[in-house]
């Protein structure tokens, strides 16, 4: 609805509205204002002027009728019916002003219905919640309602008051005649009786004293009912994701929870709800209920420290019991003073501080964050100490492997030793027949050239012995030999008268013949 | 790569170290023939690992790469 109206306005409009600082306080007189006119003509608010329209109208405030209707969204129509009370308001005299056109409308527009008028005035009712406080002077408590009425202490003065009954049950509270109580409601007037009632929607107890009397009895019940046994508690899971979120919107809680929360990819659910007093029950029941078929890992539930007074909400029965049966885990992180609250002790978790739920929420992320940085170290270790084992175990086979294996060689090598061996006797053999020749061939040699020298010896000796015997010598000393045929005549009887004969003598030859044969 | 080849290698040489030690007298040729294959195995093995050994070591540094720019981040 907001946007065809921003195109209506111009650019530079906008632009100088946007520079000018805006009237906050105008730009609410002229909101209520509107609400106001709104709901006498029964049309919706944008209607009568679009936010936009306000805010340019807050921030430029124009003083003449030329002024206003430079501002794009208002028509000659629509300044005829509204520009004098938005002048006025402008002008910061509406009041007197609006009587005026009000009582100068009156005349001119239709009546109100009895309906009609009576919506009107319970609206405008709505404006004066309350809290009220004094003593209970009456009670009756029907099927879905009660009536009760407040009695003022002092002056007796009395207000009649409605409630319905399950807001009376959430409150936990039982009434009973002449208790001082605080009521939460607005004024309005029932159209079926015409009657003025003070609409109630939630009770308190007055003091210190009747709320701790009220947290003791309803503590010990529910201790009773086992309602607070860690038997029933739900474990809390690791690596929280999905977060609910229950707490104020206001306020520093919410953001120191925000900024204590770690940055581990959580997924926030926020849900607005009041912390304070008893009036904050009903928000804080609906919230959970927002929350029942939500996906979430956690529930957080979370408030800064406070009286029992302003904490009295979580000691409420009806919250006590949502939070114990509630499906998802639920860690309560409510402040308090001496009594912890029943919402806490119902909770899965509680700790003392709304910190120290993100402590919690933390914990398993940061831990696994640093068993990450263990395990990268471990697995790069252990497996290269499976390396190094592999390694070793293969060079463990390769060297058995060899050594049983050696035998292989071993054979060779034994077999070779051997052959070495005789290679060597063989050796031997030969260097010593070698030796053998060799001396043999010596001492042959030496035999051979004594033998020699022997024989020389006595060849010298017999050429001596010869010499001495040598017939030539005797045919120097004249001696002759002679011979026949070449044989030596040694007899007479070899030759015969008439043969030749050869006569040797030292110088010479002579042939001769026998002539003569004298026998001696 | 086949699975486990490391691991069948590894167990395959352990066969024949134990068939040597089962030999109570042993033929020079069928045992020839395993520490043929042994020395296979061991050489195969040897290989096996140092890719294993590399690829590791690839692994380890995308691992400090990763770690070192989450580092960064945080």
């Amino acid at each position: 609805m907001e946007i065809p109206q921003n195109s209506a306005v111009l650019p530079e409009t906008i632009f100088s509205a946007k520079m000018k600082k805006m009237d906050n306080e105008l730009l609410q007189k002229l909101k209520d204002w509107r609400r106001d006119i709104a709901q006498k003509e029964s049309v919706a608010s944008f209607h009568i002027f679009h936010n936009i329209t306000l805010e340019t109208i807050a921030s430029l405030k124009p003083k003449t009728k030329e002024e206003l209707m430079s501002i794009k969204g208002i028509k000659e129509r629509k300044f005829e019916k509204y520009g004098a009370n938005v002048l006025a308001l402008i002008n910061g005299n509406l009041k007197s002003d609006e009587s005026n056109v009000q009582n100068k409308e009156r005349k001119d527009e239709k009546p109100y219905t009895i309906s009609g008028y009576l919506n009107f005035l319970n609206t405008e009712f709505r404006r004066y919640g309350a809290r009220v406080q004094g003593e209970v002077n009456s009670l009756d408590i029907r099927d879905n309602y009660l009536f009760l009425s407040l009695k003022d202490k002092d002056d007796k003065s009395i207000l009649s008051c409605f409630m319905w009954k399950n807001n009376y049950e959430l409150c936990g509270i039982s009434l009973e005649i002449g208790m001082e109580i605080i009521v939460d409601g607005f004024p309005e007037i029932y159209p079926l009786t015409g009657r003025f009632n003070f609409r109630v929607s939630t009770i308190e107890l007055v003091g210190e004293g009747a709320l701790k009397k009220a947290y003791d009895k309803l503590r010990q019940k529910l201790e009773k009912e086992g309602l607070f046994s860690t038997e029933r508690k739900k474990p809390i899971p690791e690596f929280p994701q999905r977060i609910g979120l229950i707490t104020s919107e206001t306020g520093a809680v919410i953001h120191d929870f925000l900024n204590n929360l770690g940055k581990h990819g959580y997924h926030t659910q926020f849900v607005n709800s009041k912390v304070e007093g008893q009036a904050a029950v009903h928000d804080l029941l609906s919230a959970i209920n927002y929350f029942d078929d939500k996906n979430i890992d956690v529930l957080v539930i979370i408030r800064g420290g406070g009286s029992m007074e302003s904490l009295q909400a979580f000691n409420n029965e009806a919250l006590v019991r949502k939070i114990a049966r509630f499906n998802t885990p639920i860690i309560c992180g409510i402040g308090h003073e001496k009594d912890v609250p029943l919402a806490s002790l119902a909770a899965d978790l509680t700790v003392s501080t709304p910190t120290a739920v993100t402590v919690i929420l933390n914990k398993s992320w940061e831990r696994a964050f640093n068993d990450i940085q263990i395990f990268e170290r471990d697995i790069i270790h252990k497996y290269q100490k499976v390396l190094a084992d592999r390694k070793y175990q293969i060079e463990i086979f390769s060297s058995q492997l060899k050594r049983k294996s050696d035998f292989i060689f071993k054979k060779f090598e034994s077999i070779k030793g051997r052959f070495g061996k005789n290679l060597v006797t063989l050796d031997y053999v030969f260097k010593n027949a070698k030796k053998i020749l060799d001396h043999s061939s010596a001492l042959l040699l030496n035999n051979f050239k004594k033998n020699l020298d022997q024989l020389g010896d006595y060849l010298n000796t017999t050429e001596k012995r010869l010499s001495v015997i040598n017939p030539m010598r005797q045919l120097k000393l004249g001696y002759s030999i002679t011979s026949i045929g070449g044989k030596i005549v040694k007899s007479v009887k070899q030759v015969k008268r008439g043969e030749e004969i050869d006569i040797q003598i030292f110088d010479g030859k002579i042939q001769s013949q026998v002539n003569n044969i004298i026998n001696e | 790569m086949e699975k486990n080849k490391l691991k069948n290698s590894l167990k395959k040489l352990e066969e024949i170290i134990e068939w040597f030690d089962k030999q109570e007298e042993v033929d020079v040729e069928a045992g020839l023939e395993r520490v043929k294959g042994g020395v296979a195995l061991i050489k195969e093995s040897k290989e096996r690992l140092k890719e294993l050994e590399n690829e590791f070591e690839e692994i380890k540094e995308e691992l400090k790469k990763e770690t070192d720019s989450n580092n960064k981040q945080t």
